[in-house]
């Protein structure tokens, strides 16, 4: 194989070299004592002179009307979302599209700040020589620059935190215009008097049990506990109401245990088929069908795929031996609702077909039965639906079904009449969601996570700052900013994203080009969580997540890149020396 | 010389600005030869929404990766089943590429058909199915008014999803859409119903006309009417009137009403405006969208409510509301701004125009009923049929294709457009749908119509092409079948003869009853006794169901016929033991109750009182959770 690409391998290997040789050489130049800088890398007194250093950045910021002007974009955008966030029509939709757009604009917003704020920062002022007046004091070049990084982190921070504090309070005041409407259409069509109306509106944020449609919903025991009516009677104001708000009310339902919570989600451990991987290559090779061409590791690679198809697979009537998910251990009592999620795929397009019994299934979905916990035990729990395939579907579990130690026992049953193979893409096509805190917790989560690659490219602004003008800097930083943000589309634009496997293709040629393109966006990438989009759909997204984000993006990598930015402003000259 | 710098900068600035005052004083002439040389797009239609003010700089510069993004950002989001923004995405696409069809009806596609069977609950479902031809109706044919497809695409939509039973909860969409146009056009008065006059037959008869000549706008409505304008309009329906050969009591009601303000005006009065003044000191203010048919509405329930009354004078200030409400002498004034904010609705909330849809009943020569969402869809196609003509092709198939929906339309229309809604249809009851004889000659007609191109290519001299035959054949025997059960036997003996000349078979030559006996042979093979009963239980369930919704002559006509069958099988029965043990009138009683469990219980005693039936006493509820 490299026989037949040596030339591509030399020249690959030649740049390899140059890089090294000029990277050796860039380390061992910066690291010489250099006559113009004062204090070198010493760290007393480091904290006074950063933050002076920050402050001075700040207020160059704010003078400058760039930091005021993206802050006054927040500021109104926030309302206008506010205003203008219809989403689907229902509450659950209107809340979800203001978070995302609001949150989703501010962190866009603040990306930009922060390109033109750190770009700017020093750039601006060795191009205007009013670095003299810095240089010239007692503090080394490192510090300078990690005061201009926090100067642009504390920018940063107060805009998000108003940022998300206007969200919080924005979703609040939608859920509580909401009510407000409820109550007041609950009096004029429902009948009812204001006390009840209010009584009956106060208790949805209490309801319990898993939720269910028409007269099951949970919604209509506990109005028919707050009024002191029977069910039937319930039913009938409510029928009264208008459409939207019926299925608003259920929708308030969904979003108060669905989006306005922290919730973490457990998948399925893929298998270990090592064994089985063994046996079946073992089995090939005493029968002499090793397939011709192909080394041993593609072999086994293939069987192993087959075997996870075959693991993935429910046939036709089948049943999946259940999979077994370690949650938390579920808090008796309380109001502990799970949620099974699930993204079920059948080959090609499934038709309608009408039953003998006049049930219809319609196309594209599939007849699913799913059994949670034991079933030898009454506590089990049996969904029999119809679910659309290829998208993600949601149901909630009652924690009855939970065993004692956490472990939730989940069983597939295909028993759709049109007999098609059900597969599942595990693990991310199976998760069972459970409550893991509020949504304070988790807004502020978001907050701390939106705050991470804006310090990854802080880093690189500043350290772009360092030997680039200002429009050059922020033009390469933008366009990097932008290649992170779009590497998802460039690896499908490219076809080397992990599900692809080439069919025809050179082998080397293709793990080359995913390797260049991993390392690229591995090298430009801040951030790999997405916060927004969680927040949105209610899911945690956990300290140990922050932590792993923190460590990655703002200390390795954000250090990194100010360590190379500290580098180079040791080195440079700031001034001409005349003789 | 060495300029100052301050001094170049303003040299510099004046020097852009007059060139810029320069350069805009081209642009009316530039536009001017735009025009000329048809390189401008048409201009919007009045009240259309204009493209966001952020979007529009977009639609000039950086509109790709915008578009694109937002078709990523909507494929990806719709994979993840994530549909809270869908509708705005597919809005802001829509507005983005205006002129392109095949996006609006795509977007509309989606929503309609894609995200809408996503979901489970009909309401959810139903939301999305309007979302879809919403988006094309309301704003991608106004922005593409000449374009077929989209008409083509809107009518398909009203009518395969709403009208069609394709989907699973075709019901819902159709109680919803009708439940929409009756709040659009008015519950019938109070004395409506009388016998042999259903409810129904107030929207099958409901007068356009009046809306059509209605005022366009709320400063027409309050001024001074415009007498000469008013005369030409009354000359043009009187010179109708004449053409026709008996008077339209539809087009006599708009004469009476015009010249009603037509009077006014040579008076020199607003003969509304002091109405609307009187109607504002009780805090309705009647120029004010929603507010006068809200006032109307809740006069009908009773919900009325006066605000910013003293306190005691309440009452009092309620009965000089409704006594101006029900005045004589105001009567003219509240049809006149009752009809004008209906015509406002019809135009501004479903797109239909009341002056075209009485040029549309003229032609097909029977009155939609618009609680149908076929009858929209016909309204679409004629109006993609007349507009169309942005593309000349030899063969338009998108126009073909809307010329097929209208047959499509009228054709179930025949079939089940007579539309009866239920007492509780704002609980969910959904409506009930029998045969609407009114559209056999609108059908029959398109047959004849649509042979007349194919005729002069085929040999045998029949009116309707061989094209259409076995369908056309079997439409009028129906035909005759349903105008025979409604009692209509001059219309059935019509088409009878129209099929035994221009179509000779042998089991015409027995004459229509012979025909109608062999039509009805399997109400007549009844040796069976299960059998039998199973069709008695049918008809008489299906009275029931009639009885529930109101229409009592349909339901009559029911159970006499299976009466007939009783009657019928009981007198050929070879031995008593096949006979049936109990009366006629003891199978309706144990039908009326077994049905009556799956009826609200109003229903339920409506129908025992139509029938002479005892109702069964109510059960007892239970107040218990599924736990307990």
């Amino acid at each position: 194989m490299v026989e037949k690409h040596y030339w591509f391998m030399i020249m690959f290997g030649f740049g390899c070299l140059i890089g090294l040789v000029t990277l050796v050489y860039v380390v061992r130049r910066a690291f010489r004592r250099e006559a113009g800088e004062i204090g070198g890398w010493e760290l007393g007194g480091a904290g006074t002179r950063i933050a002076a250093v920050t402050r001075t950045t700040l207020a160059e910021g704010l003078r400058a009307k760039v930091a005021s002007g993206f802050a006054l974009l927040i500021l109104v955008s926030i309302p206008i979302f506010w205003l203008t966030a219809d989403g689907d029509g229902t509450i659950k939709g209107q809340v979800q599209m203001f978070m995302s757009y609001a949150l989703g604009f501010t962190g866009f917003l603040l990306a930009l700040l922060t390109i033109l704020f750190s770009c700017r920062s020093l750039s601006i002022e060795v191009a205007s020589r009013q670095i003299y007046s810095i240089a010239s004091k007692p503090i080394p070049r490192w510090q300078i620059l990690a005061g201009k990084w926090f100067g642009v982190m504390c920018l940063n921070v107060f805009l998000l935190a108003l940022a998300c504090g206007a969200t919080y309070v924005g979703t609040r005041a939608i859920v509580s215009r909401f009510k407000q409407d409820l109550a007041h259409e609950l009096e004029l069509r429902g009948g009812l008097t204001p006390a009840q109306a209010a009584n009956a509106v106060a208790v949805l944020d209490s309801v319990k049990g898993i939720g269910k449609h028409g007269a099951e919903s949970p919604i209509v025991y506990a109005m028919a506990d707050a009024l002191g009516q029977p069910q039937n009677q319930v039913v009938e104001t409510l029928l009264r109401l208008s459409e939207p708000t019926r299925v608003n009310l259920r929708r308030f339902d969904e979003l108060r245990r669905q989006v306005l919570v922290s919730r973490a989600s457990v998948s399925p451990k893929p298998p270990d088929l090592t064994e089985m991987v063994d046996e079946r290559y073992e089995a090939l090779k005493e029968e002499d069908r090793l397939p011709d061409g192909m080394t041993t590791g593609e072999i086994r690679k293939q069987i192993k795929a087959d075997l996870m198809g075959d693991y993935c697979t429910i046939p036709p009537g089948g049943f999946r031996q259940p999979w077994r998910l370690q949650g938390p251990v579920p808090e008796q009592g309380s109001d502990y609702i799970m949620s099974l999620r699930f993204k079920v795929h059948v080959g090609g397009q499934l038709p309608a077909v009408r039953l003998p019994n006049g049930l219809t299934l319609e196309d594209d979905k599939l007849l699913c039965m799913w059994i949670i916990g034991d079933p030898t035990t009454p506590d089990f729990y049996e969904v029999r639906e119809l679910f659309p395939v290829r998208s993600y579907e949601e149901f909630e579990i009652p924690v009855s079904c939970v065993e004692e130690d956490g472990t939730v026992s989940v069983m597939f049953g295909n028993i759709d009449p049109r007999r098609v193979d059900a597969v599942f893409d595990l693990p991310s096509g199976l998760e069972v969601r459970y409550g893991v805190g509020s949504f304070e917790s988790n807004i502020f989560q978001a907050f701390l996570a939106i705050l991470i690659p804006l310090t990854c490219l802080a880093s690189f602004g500043v350290c772009a700052s360092t030997f680039l003008s200002f429009p050059v800097g922020t033009l390469i930083v933008m366009a990097l900013w932008a290649i992170t943000s779009s590497m998802g589309f460039l690896q499908e634009a490219l076809a080397v994203t992990s599900e692809y496997a080439p069919p025809d293709y050179s082998e080397f040629l293709f793990v080359l080009r995913r390797w260049i393109v991993d390392a690229i966006g591995w090298a430009l990438a801040i951030g790999d969580c997405n916060p927004v989009d969680q927040l949105r759909e209610g899911r945690a997204i956990g300290w140990m997540t922050l932590w792993a984000n923190f460590w990655k993006f703002t200390l390795l990598k954000g250090g990194a890149v100010m360590f190379v930015g500290v580098l180079v402003f040791r080195r440079r000259e700031l001034a001409s020396v005349i003789v | 010389m060495a300029m100052h710098p301050s001094t170049r900068k303003w040299v510099f600035a004046l020097a852009a600005l007059g060139l810029l005052c320069a350069a805009s004083s081209r642009v009316a002439p530039l536009d001017v030869q735009r025009e000329s040389h048809k390189l401008v797009l048409p201009p919007l239609p009045e009240g259309i929404a204009q493209p966001s003010m952020l979007l529009r700089p977009l639609l000039a510069v950086g509109r790709a990766p915008v578009v694109a993004y937002l078709w990523m950002r909507a494929s990806k989001l719709k994979e993840e089943k994530l549909y809270f923004d869908a509708y705005q995405l597919s809005q802001m696409i829509c507005e983005l590429q205006p002129r392109f069809a095949s996006v609006w009806s795509f977007q509309a596609w989606n929503m309609a058909y894609n995200i809408s069977v996503t979901l489970k609950s009909p309401e959810e479902r139903w939301r999305w199915v309007r979302n879809g031809y919403e988006l094309l109706r309301d704003q991608g044919i106004p922005m593409n008014p000449t374009n077929t497809q989209l008409y083509k695409e809107l009518s398909w939509m009203l009518y395969h999803k709403v009208a069609d039973i394709m989907d699973n909860e075709h019901w819902y969409y159709k109680l919803q859409f009708a439940l929409q146009m009756e709040d659009i056009l008015g519950r019938p008065p109070e004395d409506y119903v009388r016998p042999g006059r259903v409810r129904g037959d107030f929207y099958r008869n409901y007068n356009y006309q009046v809306l059509a000549v209605a005022p366009q706008n709320v400063e027409e409505l309050l001024a001074v009417p415009d007498v000469e304008r008013l005369s030409e309009t009354i000359a043009g329906l009187e010179a109708s009137q004449a053409q026709r050969q008996e008077e339209d009591p539809q087009v006599r009601e708009a004469i009476e009403a015009l010249e009603w303000l037509r009077d006014a005006g040579e008076q020199g009065v607003s003969p509304v405006r002091g109405f609307v003044e009187r109607l504002r000191e009780f805090g309705f203010d009647a120029a004010e969208e929603g507010v006068y048919l809200g006032l109307l509405a809740s006069l009908r329930d009773g919900a009325v409510q006066l605000v910013g009354v003293e306190p005691g004078h309440y009452e009092t200030r309620l009965h000089e509301l409704k006594a101006l409400m029900s005045d004589k002498a105001t009567q003219n004034a509240r049809l006149a701004i009752e009809r004008y904010w209906r015509a406002d609705r019809l135009r501004h909330e479903v797109k239909l125009d009341p002056e075209r849809l009485v040029r549309l009943h003229e032609a097909f020569g029977m009155i939609f009923d618009y609680r149908l969402a076929e009858a929209h869809a016909v309204y679409w196609t004629s109006l993609g049929i007349e507009k169309g003509v942005d593309r000349q092709r030899a063969i338009d198939v998108h126009r073909l294709n809307t010329q097929r929906i209208v047959a499509y339309a009228v054709q179930r229309m025949f079939h089940r457009g007579r539309l009866a809604m239920s007492r509780n249809s704002e609980m969910g009851e959904p409506p009930l749908l029998s045969p609407d004889v009114r559209a056999i000659p609108v059908l029959f007609d398109t047959f004849i119509e649509r042979s007349k191109e194919y005729l002069p290519f085929e040999k045998q001299q029949t009116p309707v092409s061989t094209n259409f035959i076995t369908g056309f054949i079997g439409f009028v025997r129906r035909a005759i079948l349903r105008y025979h059960e409604a009692g209509m036997q001059d219309e059935a003996q019509e088409l009878f003869d129209f099929l035994r000349e221009n179509y000779p078979d042998p089991m015409y030559l027995a004459g229509l009853d012979g025909f109608l006996v062999a039509q009805f042979l399997y109400d007549r093979d009844t040796d069976d006794m299960p059998r039998t009963l199973a069709r008695i239980d049918a008809l008489v369930g299906r009275a029931l169901r009639l009885y529930a919704y109101d229409e009592d002559d349909d339901a009559v006509r029911c159970l006499a016929r299976g009466k007939q069958i009783y009657d019928y099988y009981q007198a050929n029965i070879i031995s008593d033991r096949l006979e049936i043990p109990l009366t006629y009138g003891e199978i309706v009683e144990r039908l009326t109750h077994r049905f009556g469990g799956t009826m609200y219980r109003e229903t339920y005693e409506r129908v025992c009182a139509k029938l002479g039936v005892e109702p069964l006493p109510v059960k007892g509820e239970t107040t218990g959770s599924p736990g307990e």
